[in-house]
């Protein structure tokens, strides 16, 4: 049983076009032409419960706009959507029971209010019991070490601070699925590991669906197993993480050590990326062209070799590929 | 009783922080009373020159006036922040949290913008009520009360229908304030007289189109015996159900407008 299915999905934004300069801006004062822009094409996927989904893309891909409409801040221009057996546009108060939400640009946090009394406010709204609210406060406290600042308004704390509270508040009404739009964006290592690991363990705790877009690809490494990829509106792609990076890394990074190069006639599937220092260089390989025995007979033929690296390369690196090819954003 | 709860709640919350910061507050405060008190002075001193505004005396004016500051305040208090701040909310995609809240959109954005800045003017408005009552001999009967509170109970959702249409078309054009300051305050603006002053065409204005003259103008003739209106004198009666029915338009026209709602790019 999934717990999101899109089907088909579709939204457009009318924008309205107005004329270049001064006398342009007047002109569509009296004649306003506006324009279509999809925003999403036609994109059908569905999550099982438990499921840890990394929503990825260029900015403007379209990421957002997806979120907004499993939210049921927005209307689907066409197609279906079912988040836990329900439309969320049409039912939100249901939906909004079945998510927590976090939005890494925007804050949910009244500036004026310290954090406790923000829960307190959402306790109410959300009608958590004494329990459940006890034994989620001090989960998500212990977790994102907030103890130092539960007595503080809002304002005054750091954007870390400020994260990790807005989280643990999406959180206190124990929501089957977790909604984050870029969460550790501007955050620090330290804090951004914190919050990966919250995220594991929440999962792993209370199973919670968690679909996460973020521009950091160590996020979706640490935490996802599924990456859902889209451009333009489109899904491009939909794999497991491991599938993610076997199926897109089409080279192999090689770093040898050398004591010196032997004449060997120069193979046209090896290309020399780059020498690093003296006696070691980069090299990148087709995967397909070569077998890994074949690299290695390659490299012991044209070098006295110290040592040998062969690595696919990182996700960061694949993902910047896979943009390159794509379009510009 | 949740709802009334949470109201509380959230009312108590915003209450706090609009104290917390108390210049801004006292500042607020007094520009309110300011600006309504300059409006009864400017009633007073037209009236003492002339004695009368086609055929209605001082206190009868002045009756007028309260009627419509009292409903206005407080309808204000929960309306005026939300409402006034619609169009820029929309704008700059803020509105995104109303509507993932497991309470009614409207309920929890009115909530959260409950505003603590008319306290005086509820003051004003009863006592002015008060003194108009004396000075015109209108009998304190239980009925004449409770008839009272009917009229400011109506008047108060036609103010609230009012903030609500006027800025909901944010929804569809964004920019909208200018049709708050055009189609409320402006035309409210012939609420201060007696509209039988004014050229037919705007009493059928604010009778028929935006029937603002129920706040004040037709409850009004009720108390002070009057049937000197242009229209049926039935209308005296009609602030209640044309508060109700007003109302109910706004909140439909507000609810195709959340599902109009673009939100912005993040």
């Amino acid at each position: 049983m999934a717990i999101i299915e899109m089907k088909n999905v579709c939204k457009d934004f009318k924008i309205y076009k107005r004329g270049k300069g001064f006398w342009g801006g007047v002109k569509s004062l009296f004649a306003r032409k506006d324009e279509i822009k999809s925003a999403v094409k036609d994109i059908s996927f569905s999550i099982k419960p438990g499921e840890l989904v990394g929503y990825i893309g260029s900015n403007g891909a379209g990421k957002s706009t997806t979120v907004k409409m499993l939210s049921g801040i927005l209307l689907p221009t066409s197609g279906d959507i079912r988040v836990n057996g329900i439309v969320p546009s049409a039912n939100r108060k249901q939906n909004a029971m079945n998510i927590g939400i976090v939005f890494g640009q925007r804050s949910q946090l009244n500036w004026d209010l310290p954090t406790e009394d923000a829960f307190e406010l959402y306790r109410r709204m959300y009608r958590v019991s004494d329990a459940v609210y006890k034994r989620n406060v001090d989960m998500f406290v212990e977790l994102m070490q907030m103890q130092d600042f539960l007595r503080k308004p809002v304002r005054q704390l750091s954007l870390g601070q400020k994260m990790r509270a807005e989280i643990s508040i999406a959180l206190l009404h124990d929501p089957k699925i977790l909604y984050l739009d870029e969460p550790t964006i501007g955050l620090d290592v330290l804090v951004k590991d914190r919050i990966r690991d919250f995220i594991r363990r929440l999962n792993a705790e209370k199973k919670t669906t968690v679909i996460l877009t973020t521009h950091d690809m160590t996020d979706i490494d640490r935490i996802c197993d599924r990456i859902i990829m889209i451009d333009q509106g489109r899904l491009i792609s939909d794999t497991t993480l491991e599938g993610f990076k076997a199926g897109n890394a089409e080279a192999y990074n090689v770093i040898v050590e050398y004591t010196h190069a032997i004449d060997a006639p120069p193979d046209p599937r090896v290309k020399l990326l780059k020498t690093i220092g003296e006696g070691r260089a980069l090299f990148t390989v087709d995967r397909q062209a070569m077998t890994v025995n074949e690299i290695l007979e390659y490299f012991s033929r044209a070098y006295k070799i110290t040592d040998i690296s062969i690595k696919r390369p990182e996700i960061e690196e694949i993902v910047r590929n896979l943009y390159q090819k794509m379009s510009p954003s | 009783m949740y709802a009334l709860r949470l109201y509380m709640a959230f009312a108590k919350v915003r209450f706090m922080t609009q104290l917390e910061y108390r210049g801004e507050y006292f500042v607020r405060t007094l520009s309110k009373i300011i600006a309504w008190s300059t409006g009864f002075i400017m009633v007073m001193v037209l009236l003492t020159r002339f004695q009368a505004v086609g055929g209605w005396t001082v206190y009868e004016v002045l009756f007028l006036y309260a009627l419509n500051m009292l409903t206005h305040s407080l309808a204000g208090t929960f309306f005026m922040n939300s409402f006034e701040n619609l169009p820029r909310n929309i704008r700059q995609g803020v509105f995104d949290g109303v509507l993932t809240k497991p309470v009614s959109p409207l309920f929890y954005y009115v909530c959260t913008n409950v505003s603590a800045g008319y306290t005086s003017n509820y003051v004003i408005g009863v006592s002015v009520l008060v003194v108009c009552f004396a000075k015109l001999s209108i009998p304190v009967t239980l009925l004449n009360i409770v008839w009272l509170i009917a009229v400011i109970l109506g008047g108060c959702l036609i103010q609230a229908a009012g903030f609500i249409l006027t800025n909901v078309p944010a929804f569809w054009i964004l920019k909208s304030e200018s049709l708050m300051t055009l189609f409320f305050d402006d035309v409210k603006s012939f609420l201060q007289y007696p509209i039988t002053i004014y050229a037919v065409g705007i009493q059928v204005l604010v009778t028929f189109v935006l029937p603002y003259a129920f706040i004040s103008f037709y409850p009004a003739q009720y108390f002070l015996g009057r049937e000197d209106a242009l229209f049926h004198p039935l209308f005296q009666y009609l602030t209640l159900p044309v508060g109700a029915l007003l109302y109910f338009v706004a909140v439909k026209v507000w609810n195709i407008g959340i599902n109009r709602y673009n939100s912005t790019g993040s």
